[in-house]
């Protein structure tokens, strides 16, 4: 490929496996680390909702040699990594049958599907607000009015989200307040399920947008600034190539590359979701998930979300390096 | 570049005005059309779909929230199925009226001690079916009872330890027990709490799953599980949505049990925080709701004056099970000291805790039960001039702790004995009404001397510090438990549960606080003798008096607050639902009697 080696490839993919194997045994050492039992726990949790367990040692020590608690250290550690290099996470502490791979996998199209979208559409308005709010060619009114748009940058999503849930929902029936989709339909690819689901998405959507929105749009305005000042562009002005070309082509193109990197990142995190934002709207997706298992001190389900965070983030990464000398031409990892 | 722009704005501008424009006022014959479709839509209204399906629903509000597990129906899995909706399908023995402590037979027809309460034996109700067509019979019974036995991982406290169960013929089982037990019906089969029911499961399906029922998820949509014997069966579900239809071929409208029930449909789903569920109830989105703050409630009212709880005034709700109590490790010194406990008490102003925890809206506690009818009958024949527990007297307070040798560091405004302040460190788990109950105590405590601080820890991390009795003080309900007989909630402080190896206690209702002073092993000994007698037996009167004045005079934990419940009902589509003048039923719906609340609602037309 264009700009990449073989070995450069391989030492990236290297630099992966160690990431995610790094971050897979600090998230097994942590819950470790912490005062208390899981086990015990999930068995005082049992007892909170019922009354007197007479035998509960007989059930703990059950339940312990259940989830391999009962081994030593170093064969439960062996077996945490073979398994989560295989993608089985096992059981939920709090869900118990349920496996925390079924329970992710059922949380995931959600965030995906709204924070991708919600992500992206945030990417392109922010950078194209920032890019048009430095550059020179931009009208005065126009320039004058892009701020407006970062006004909710300062507001927390959540409390945007209850405002507006109050404008949107109860003070005017106009979106639903929450959850993923009205009460009563038939789950599948049916018209009232699809348009429902969109409906359902646009406040938790918009509080994100709006949120996130203005920092793209500021180091968007940043880069572009110090863009205009390079040759390359003085250049193409003085060649006489047209202020689209110019903006565009040699101004976006070059200061977008720092952009993309956060991107990257950004859409790697989305595997942990909109914690808040997906509380506030009763929104079926993983942030959701991962506070309810932080609640209950479901350390099996917060450890599977983690590691797909980690695993999401370092691929997210090593994807944007390899194709970095595709937007860039002079970015190379060739020698000479 | 700038012709660009100008084009996007102009666009939007034009957009923005083709939005307008349906705002414009009507002329005078358009006026006529609309009138004329006016009408047309409020007679089309009359029949609106959305609203007659409306209609056919019963909602519930789904406690916990999304669901970890939705395909989980096993009933004993540790996952909690219980909260979705499980007490529609599955029934019970008996259903107990927590307020009355009637006793309503349904699968069991009679259940009959011999004399010294070591066998009990249960009749079943003929013609009862599976909602598959199989018949129930004593075998379901039996093999349910085993496989509680066999497999300590299955959810339930009630495991059948030291009890044989055996088959009589199909309609009757005989249980022996080792030790004899009066309450053997009542701690089994009477479905008082969530986990502690006992859901018989149908022999002919769960067989093929004996080796492991712990993992079994009693889930088959092809094979129409799960499979349970009540008016209800299992629609569709998402992860926060479970929907049940009504069986029109239910045995007990069969057999003329009992009539079917009103509602066709059930719905429990969940709509996220106290705020947007009090939204749904307010647009009729839900008939029920789990609970309710009182400050909560008040708004709901104002914006849906459909909405009606436990009582028309305040507390509204329903009296919580568990009362509020300060509680202590009493092997922790000072609080080994039962002189340091009372002078704690007469520091607290239980009226100012239920005005800032409660919003006025719930009552102060004198004793550790709830003051459900049947109970408070037995605390009322204790005589409190001896025991001043309600008394609030800061300067009482004050000279109690100085004839302990304390002393008032002015300085610091603490007290203090051989150099060191008088800490209290009071831990309670997150709650939004306990916190701010706790701060109100914390600043009480704050005000004579005694340098309180709130602790707030999140529900695991208080559970594994109080069962690993790192605990010194917290605010808990430790004594939860009875309903209409006091022994279980006056044997949450035995010293039976106190093991000699000094493991920690089975569970946090169990004597978490160590009590095991000489009063305590008196106090156990009553509580033994209680236990010997049937529920209701007037012998309990004095027995229960003698050992509540030991408890009173150590107090090794101080009431503080009769917590009450405030579940709102919606009666815009549904009506009869449980109030104070109409008792069927307590207003818990976590309990599997409330069962018999889809069996009592009707529509409102």
């Amino acid at each position: 490929m264009k700009g990449l080696t073989k070995e450069y490839v391989l030492k990236r993919l290297g630099m992966l496996i160690l990431t995610v194997w790094l971050g897979a045994t600090i998230i097994f050492i942590i819950p470790r680390l912490a005062p208390g039992d899981p086990v015990e726990g999930m068995i005082g949790k049992m007892a909170i909702t019922g009354t007197h367990i007479e035998n509960s040692e007989e059930m703990i020590e059950a339940w312990r040699a259940r989830f391999g608690l009962d081994k030593p250290i170093l064969v439960q550690y062996f077996r945490y990594l073979y398994n989560t290099f295989t993608f089985n996470q096992g059981f939920s502490l709090s869900s118990f049958p349920a496996t925390v791979d079924s329970m992710i996998s059922r949380s995931l199209p959600w965030t995906i599907g709204l924070l991708t979208t919600a992500t992206l559409i945030s990417f392109i308005l922010g950078n194209l607000i920032g890019a048009l709010m430095a550059w020179r060619g931009t009208p005065k009114l126009v320039k004058a009015a892009l701020p407006i748009s970062l006004i909710f940058t300062s507001i927390p999503a959540f409390m945007l989200g209850i405002l507006m849930i109050y404008l949107f929902a109860i003070n005017r029936d106009w979106l639903p307040y929450a959850g993923g989709f009205d009460r009563g339909l038939t789950v599948g690819w049916n018209w009232q399920y699809i348009s429902s689901v969109l409906k359902h998405s646009v406040l938790p959507a918009l509080s994100v947008i709006l949120v996130t929105i203005g920092s793209w749009a500021l180091r968007m305005r940043g880069m572009m600034i110090t863009t205009d000042g390079e040759d390359f562009m003085i250049l193409a002005k003085a060649k006489g190539l047209s202020p689209w070309r110019i903006f565009w082509a040699y101004g976006v193109r070059n200061a977008i590359l720092p952009q993309i990197t956060a991107l990257g990142v950004t859409l790697g995190t989305i595997a942990g979701g909109f914690v808040v934002v997906e509380t506030v709207f009763a929104y079926p997706g993983l942030g959701y998930l991962l506070f309810e298992a932080i609640l209950n001190s479901d350390y099996t389900v917060i450890q599977g979300i983690v590691f797909y965070i980690i695993f999401a983030v370092a691929l997210a990464i090593f994807i944007v390096d390899l194709t970095y000398p595709l937007i860039d031409p002079r970015i190379t990892y060739k020698k000479g | 570049m700038k012709k660009i722009v100008y084009l996007l704005l102009g666009a939007l501008l034009i957009l923005g005005l083709a939005a307008c424009t349906s705002s414009e006022p009507a002329s005078e014959t358009e006026t006529e059309v609309i009138t004329v479709v006016e009408t047309v839509v409020v007679e089309v209204e009359a029949v609106d779909p959305v609203e007659a399906e409306r209609r056919q629903v019963l909602i519930f509000d789904l406690e916990g929230g999304k669901q970890g597990d939705p395909e989980n129906w096993n009933p004993y899995s540790s996952g909690r199925p219980n909260v979705k909706g499980m007490f529609s399908m599955s029934e019970m023995l008996f259903y107990i009226n927590m307020i009355t402590g009637e006793l309503t037979p349904w699968l069991g027809e009679s259940m009959t001690p011999n004399a010294d309460f070591t066998e009990w034996t249960l009749v079943l109700r003929d013609g009862i079916k599976w909602s598959d067509g199989e018949v129930f019979d004593a075998d379901d019974v039996l093999f349910t009872v085993n496989m509680l036995k066999d497999f300590p991982e299955l959810n339930t406290p009630n495991k059948f330890e030291g009890v044989t169960a055996e088959k009589v013929d199909d309609l009757t089982i005989k249980f022996t027990l080792e030790k004899s037990d009066p309450r053997f019906q009542m701690t089994y089969f009477e479905g008082r709490g969530d986990t502690s029911a006992f859901h018989t499961v149908p022999e002919h399906i769960w067989k093929d799953y004996i080796d492991d029922p712990v993992t079994f998820r009693n889930y088959d949509p092809d094979l129409g599980w799960p499979v349970f014997t009540g008016a209800y069966t299992l629609d569709t579900f998402t992860d926060s949505e479970f929907r049940f239809v009504r069986d029109d071929n239910w045995w007990g409208a069969e057999t003329g049990f009992a009539p079917l029930p009103a509602p066709p449909k059930l719905t429990w789903i969940y709509y996220g925080t106290e705020e947007t569920r009090a939204a749904a109830m307010a647009k009729n989105d839900l008939d029920t709701m789990n609970v309710a703050s009182p400050a909560s409630f008040d708004t709901l009212q104002t914006l849906n004056e459909n909405v009606i709880a436990w009582l028309p005034e305040p507390p509204y709700g329903w009296t919580d099970i568990c009362t509020r109590n300060l509680e202590f490790n009493t092997r922790v010194a000072p609080w080994d000291d039962p002189d340091m406990r009372w002078a704690v008490n007469y520091a607290i102003d239980r009226v100012q805790l239920v005005d800032i925890g409660y919003s006025g809206a719930a009552s102060p506690s004198t004793f550790h039960m709830p003051a459900f009818p049947a109970l408070k009958y037995y605390m009322d024949l204790v005589d409190y001039s001896q025991f001043p527990i309600a008394t609030y007297d800061p300067e009482l307070a004050k000279s109690a702790l100085e004839n302990l040798g304390y002393v008032m560091n002015e300085a610091t405004g603490y007290y203090e004995k051989d150099g060191q302040e008088l800490v209290m460190p009071i831990v309670n788990f997150d709650d939004t009404i306990i916190n701010a109950m706790n701060g109100a105590l914390v600043e009480q405590l704050q005000s004579v001397g005694i340098n309180a601080v709130q602790d707030i820890q999140t529900i695991p991390t208080f559970i594994d510090n109080l069962m690993g009795g790192t605990l010194e003080t917290y605010i808990f309900f430790g004594s939860c438990g009875s309903t209409t007989d006091p022994w279980k909630s006056m044997d949450s402080y035995s010293v039976r549960h106190i093991s000699d190896d000094g493991s920690p206690p089975s569970s946090f209702y169990s004597n978490a606080g160590y009590w095991d002073t000489d009063n305590a092993v008196e106090y156990s000994g009553y509580i033994e003798e209680i236990g010997l007698l049937q529920p209701g037996d007037p012998q309990i009167d004095d027995l229960f008096v003698k050992a509540a004045e030991l408890w009173l005079e150590e107090l090794p934990a101080i009431p503080l607050i009769q917590q009450p419940i405030v579940l709102p009902f919606n009666t815009t589509y549904w009506t009869n639902w449980p109030t104070a003048e109409n008792a069927y039923l307590q207003p818990d719906l976590s309990a599997p009697n409330a069962y018999l609340l889809v069996h009592n609602v009707q529509p409102t037309q």
